[in-house]
């Protein structure tokens, strides 16, 4: 089960979450990153309120970040995490790849 | 939640999900640490969802939980068409990289099955070791204060025998466990097929320094240990090493294996393997076989090492009762040496490195430090997997495919500092026990640690069973074990410190041999974070 709550700035996408990205939940939010790919200058996905993240979670953050990198807008920014999630990124080695605050 | 489950489950999203609570649930239950049933739940989740992309959700799957020798192990199997969901995805392959997990896929009559195990914690083992190594001198220290005769009976009826028993398990099965691992270890590079370019030059490049460095250790040891000289003439001498190198080619398929002699044991695995290798499909079914067999002797050596402390112990207490405390303060000299030739061989692959790309050498070990440290403390480079991809990418400028594919390659074969740990202990040894040597016994040492330092079990005491190989192939009295334990403990600190900055250093002259390095990072001395 996932709220999924997107706003926008000049160009900027926030992406706020709360709850579980799983992979039931995982295609609604990479619908609405689908949306907004192609025009986005940034990504900033607010984690503050997500207690759970999955390997296709994990999935859309990494493509994201890859198809920004791609077309000269490497800017994915990952807010908020709590411990277990940042937990996943060391884990994974991803913490090294997203830009996380 | 019983102990072995075994359920059937639609994989759609829906069943990628429960599947993945239940394995959070289930090695929590077993014990599993945190970190390790992360570990599994996103490889097994990961893995789990390419199987349902790819079978468009409507893969009917046997989801099975369960112990082996007490390891826990989950497992799925899936019909229909053949699908290795390792394979095709780049995000999937990193991932397994990095989390330094794979699971073991295969397919026979129809059916797919991926399987995994719960990872051992390695940390935990070399703190298991020390507190025995502690506890046996604490009780060593009762020699002065136990009566003559209780020391007696305790040695005779209870030490001995333990610790003899312990050895002879491990012998009776590390041959052949070595054996199938290295035919296991050749046909899989295989799977190399689609890394060409990468995997051809990397392994080749690991293993030839693996000798060069150990033949190093072997050249410097000559002035740092008094050993007794075999024979005078160096006519008796040529001829040793003659017959030295005919020795490796076996008689029969069954002496080496009873003899325990590890070249022809080496030699006849990779022969093996090497046909193996060449007949591809043909021979499928054996493949699986030796796999198979390598994962049984594997697991029979991790269930015997869980008793390695209980040896130590023994071990040291019987040789602190025979020979008093002498003989632990003159293992400052191994311990010191192989500190010194371990870190030289660091530093010198740091130097060359750093000229290689016109840096100061300062500049570069300051990058790498942090991941060095940890090895020192942990002894454990798979504990600094994850800090050391960070440093590759973010302060050496490593590209990250290369940096996915080769580090955990570079982590089993980058065995210099190891081969001259073993070079250290067993020349201490020969020169504690007065074992003659010659020319011929040199060559013979550098060729049996530099192959052992490859071939040794990735297990709790396999390197106590390596040890004791090499020290039965160089005429090494068996008393020696319990010093050579003590020091396998002790040197595998200083040595999995020095390969992690090896395998640093390695990793960056192979990036630029490959075009894929990025120097403005390497050359930066801006600290950045890598967390």
């Amino acid at each position: 089960m996932i709220n999924i709550y997107k706003s926008t700035q000049n160009d900027i996408i926030t992406i706020k979450l709360e709850g579980r990205l799983d992979t039931v939940s995982s295609p609604e939010v990479q619908a609405v990153v689908d949306e907004f790919i192609d025009s986005a200058k940034a990504f900033v996905f607010d984690f503050n309120n997500l207690k759970y993240l999955s390997s296709a979670g994990l999935r859309i953050l990494l493509t994201t970040q890859q198809i920004m990198e791609e077309t000269g807008r490497p800017n994915v920014t990952v807010l908020g995490a709590n411990e277990e999630v940042l937990e996943i990124f060391a884990v994974t080695g991803f913490d090294c790849v997203l830009n996380i605050k | 939640m019983r102990n072995n489950t075994e359920e059937k489950i639609l994989l759609n999203r829906d069943g990628v999900d429960y599947i993945s609570e239940y394995i959070i649930l289930w090695l929590k239950r077993c014990g599993v640490s945190k970190r390790e049933n992360l570990r599994v739940r996103l490889i097994m989740e990961d893995q789990l969802l390419n199987i349902c992309e790819h079978f468009d959700e409507k893969a009917e799957c046997t989801f099975v939980t369960g112990k082996k020798f007490g390891v826990p192990f989950v497992s799925v199997k899936y019909e229909g068409e053949s699908y290795n969901p390792a394979l095709g995805y780049e995000l999937s392959e990193d991932l397994l990289a990095n989390l330094g997990l794979s699971p073991r896929w295969s397919y026979r009559d129809g059916e797919n099955t991926l399987y995994l195990r719960a990872p051992r914690e390695t940390h935990k083992n070399e703190i298991i070791l020390i507190i025995a190594v502690a506890l046996a001198v604490l009780v060593g220290l009762l020699k002065f204060v136990l009566p003559q005769y209780i020391i007696s009976a305790a040695a005779t009826y209870a030490l001995d025998p333990v610790s003899g028993a312990f050895m002879n398990i491990l012998n009776t099965f590390v041959r052949l466990m070595i054996f199938f691992s290295v035919i296991t270890g050749i046909c899989s590079t295989d799977s190399l097929k689609d890394f060409r370019t990468m995997g051809k030059t990397i392994f080749g490049r690991l293993i030839s320094r693996t000798v060069i460095g150990t033949g190093l250790c072997v050249i410097c040891v000559f002035p740092l240990f008094d050993f007794v000289s075999g024979k005078d003439s160096g006519a008796l001498q040529i001829d040793d090493l003659i017959k030295l190198i005919f020795s490796i080619f076996p008689k029969d398929p069954f002496t080496p294996f009873i003899e325990g002699d590890m070249l022809q044991i080496v030699f006849m695995a990779v022969l093996i393997g090497g046909v193996l290798l060449i007949l591809e499909n043909k021979v499928a079914e054996i493949k699986k076989i030796v796999e198979q067999l390598t994962l049984v002797f594997m697991q029979i050596m991790e269930s015997v090492c869980k008793l390695l402390p209980v040896y130590i112990f023994t071990s040291l207490v019987t040789l602190f009762w025979n020979n008093g405390a002498d003989v632990f303060v003159k293992l400052w000299k191994p311990i010191l040496y192989c500190l010194i030739l371990c870190f030289v061989l660091m530093l010198g692959k740091c130097i060359i490195t750093a000229l290689h790309f016109h840096i100061s050498p300062l500049l570069l070990f300051s990058k790498i430090k942090k991941t060095v440290l940890i090895g020192l403390v942990t002894a454990s480079s798979s504990t600094a997997v994850s800090e050391m991809l960070s440093i590759n990418e973010k302060k050496l400028g490593i590209s990250e495919k290369l940096d996915r594919f080769a580090l955990p390659l570079c982590n089993i074969l980058s065995s210099s500092a190891c081969g001259v740990s073993f070079v250290i202990i067993i020349s201490y040894l020969a020169e504690y026990h007065s074992v003659s040597v010659n020319i011929g016994w040199f060559v013979n040492m550098w060729i049996l640690c530099s192959v052992m330092s490859l071939a040794a079990p990735p297990v709790s005491g396999g390197m106590l069973a390596v040890l004791g190989i090499l020290m039965a192939q160089l005429g090494i009295p068996n008393a020696g074990l319990a010093v050579a334990a003590l020091l396998g403990i002790v040197t595998d600190f200083i040595s999995t410190s020095a390969k992690i900055g090896i395998i640093h250093c390695e990793m960056t002259l192979q990036a630029d041999k490959l075009n894929m390095i990025n120097r403005k990072i390497l050359m930066s001395d801006k600290k950045t974070n890598t967390r």
